[in-house]
């Protein structure tokens, strides 16, 4: 099956300026080239400043790249004019880090839901609480929320709303920028698990949408992702299958993501899963 | 050696606009030795940052207090506004999740570490620039002199932790209170600013409370561990006993919920990762009874009942949990 969203030899560049010095520019992503298949489910980690951030954003069609493609269904995005862009970014949808962040305070919980319905699919009033009843029910939200505003939420029920919200054009590429990063454990473990279900594997694959799974949080990448990419100073230095990766990590920046994350031997007695 | 810092009966209750009381923090004590490292682990809302500001009696105004801070004997929250200025920074001091924030932007680190000496010593210029920059020295070592000539936003998230450290300890406080200092920073950074704070403990004997969600990050690091739960600490003991024995429903949940390395045999990573059922409790509403029951498996009548008090589990560890009354 061909890829949903890859790229070729990824360049991104920022030109720098300092007060009294000369204009520099600073790589962000050097020469990356990946493939992401339809419903797959694969994971970019790094440290902080590795460029997986700047990745996302090319690959979303956020940002134009300094060189290289980004091809989206066999197209070349980059050759794309911006009116024609448009049409593509709504398939490839992001969830960033603080979904406080992500939301118009002014608006209703339904109003975040509608605004693509109404702008991308021209949905009438009907149609559109069918479409939320059904995409809070994915999320695990309640309908009661309809009316609420963001504030009203908790962090995670914020973080549910911006899945809904991303899952609201039925995407084919979901992207979460350390969507899970600001999260208390036992709601990084719910939203985990809603992932997991987005991406059920017993969905047909070109149905569900394939997910990238940016963090620096080794452990929960290998629990959500079959595919790993771990990024260092801009550049992919390892990538394979999570497996893999996790158990004979060959790269120094792999090796220090997963040291001290671990819990050591003695604590396999977890007791009860619960 | 008398304890830097003792926690008595400590509850602080939020006065909201709407005329309800938030039970943020509920009858914490605690002790704190000199030159130890507590960790403090709780969700949001769980009254872990209360508790961070109680200790320098910096509660916000709609704060209601009851009990006590004891710093040698006296009473934070019984002290003045000009002796409070005094012990705080200089006795005990504060590092908070979002160093960038803490900076001033326009102004070079150095400078901004040689502030808080002028204002807790009286020597001279030259005596505070000399010492910010051995002490910039002993921690980012041959960078140095950049550093102390940098503004923050020349500075990458981990040196302006530093930074917030350096101005931190500079007047030698015997207690740093960190609230999520190492929140926002990925794994790599968040070991270094771990490495240098144990370093800081060894060497100044300085006690550190470490407020943190993050159980793991505390292994090798904290001596003893207090988790807390709606307001209350629900477990305290031994940093080794707490994370490999954990004995308290919460903390035993709160563990399974973050997944091992995905690095076994099994070919499928499909299997869901554990998650507490339900949501933490309405801290509005007083409780009479265990927080935790509603979500707790191990719940028995007697948890709806009362609240319950603290048990000993095992050697120097205790939990508030019914299970261990017997």
């Amino acid at each position: 099956m061909d890829a949903v969203l890859s790229a070729e030899n990824l360049v991104k560049e920022y030109a720098s300026r300092h007060l009294n010095s000369a204009k520099t520019s600073i790589v962000a992503v050097d020469q990356v080239s990946l493939a992401i298949q339809p419903g797959a489910r694969i994971a970019i980690v790094g440290a902080s400043g590795c460029g997986k951030s700047t990745l996302a954003a090319c690959l979303a069609c956020l940002e134009r790249p300094t060189s290289g493609i980004v091809r989206f269904e066999g197209r070349d995005t980059t050759a794309l004019a911006e009116r024609e862009l448009r049409i593509i970014r709504p398939q490839i949808q992001l969830v960033f880090q603080d979904p406080a962040m992500a939301f118009n305070p002014f608006f209703t919980v339904r109003d975040v839901l509608d605004e693509p319905w109404i702008l991308q699919k021209k949905l009438d009033i009907a149609a559109r609480e069918e479409c939320a009843v059904k995409v809070l029910a994915q999320v695990g939200l309640p309908t009661n929320l309809l009316e609420r505003r963001p504030r009203d939420l908790s962090g995670g029920q914020r973080q549910r709303l911006a899945i809904a919200r991303a899952l609201a054009l039925d995407p084919k590429v979901l992207i979460f920028d350390e969507a899970l990063s600001a999260l208390d454990y036992s709601v990084q473990a719910q939203i985990a698990n809603l992932l997991l279900d987005i991406s059920d594997r017993s969905v047909e694959r070109g149905t569900r949408p394939a997910i990238l799974f940016i963090t620096h949080d080794l452990v929960m990448a290998s629990r959500i992702a079959d595919e790993l990419i771990v990024m260092h100073g801009g550049r992919i230095v390892e990538s394979g299958p999570t497996q893999i990766i996790v158990s004979a990590a060959a790269h120094a920046a792999t090796q220090a993501l997963l040291a001290g994350t671990i819990w050591p031997a003695t604590i396999s007695d977890r007791g009860p899963a619960i | 050696m008398e304890s830097p810092l003792e926690v008595q009966e400590l509850s602080v209750r939020y006065h909201t606009d709407a005329g309800m009381n938030v039970f943020a923090l509920t009858e914490a004590s605690l002790q704190i030795a000199p030159g130890e490292i507590l960790g403090v682990v709780g969700e949001s809302g769980s009254g872990k940052s209360t508790l961070a500001m109680s200790l320098l009696a910096m509660t916000p105004p709609n704060g209601v207090i009851n009990g006590a801070v004891l710093l040698r004997e006296r009473n934070l929250f019984k002290l003045e506004g000009k002796e409070l200025e005094a012990i705080r920074g200089s006795s005990i001091s504060l590092i908070f999740q979002e160093p960038g924030t803490a900076l001033h932007p326009t102004m070079r680190v150095g400078t901004q570490i040689e502030e808080v000496l002028r204002a807790h010593s009286a020597i001279s210029k030259t005596k505070r620039q000399s010492e910010v920059r051995s002490l910039l020295n002993s921690i980012f070592g041959a960078v140095a002199e950049r550093i102390y000539a940098s503004y923050p936003h020349q500075l990458s998230g981990g040196q302006r932790q530093r930074i917030a450290i350096a101005q931190a300890i500079v007047c030698k406080p015997s207690l740093l209170v960190a609230d999520e200092p190492t929140a926002s920073l990925d794994s790599v950074t968040q070991r270094e600013i771990l490495e240098l704070l144990k370093r800081l403990q060894k060497d100044r004997n300085l006690a550190i409370l470490f407020i943190t969600h993050s159980l793991e990050l505390l292994q090798g690091f904290a001596d003893r561990i207090a988790v807390m739960y709606a307001g209350r600490v629900v477990e305290l003991g031994d940093a080794r006993n707490v994370l490999t024995a954990p004995q308290h429903p919460y903390t035993r949940a709160l563990m399974n919920c973050r997944p091992v390395p995905n690095s076994g045999a099994s070919a499928s990573n499909d299997s869901r990762i554990p998650v507490i059922p339900g949501d933490p409790p309405d801290l509005s509403l007083i409780k009479r009874s265990c927080a935790f029951a509603p979500r707790c498996p191990d719940r028995m009548q007697v948890c709806d009942e009362r609240v319950p008090e603290f048990f000993e589990t095992g050697s120097r560890t205790k939990a508030r949990c019914f299970k261990f009354s017997s």
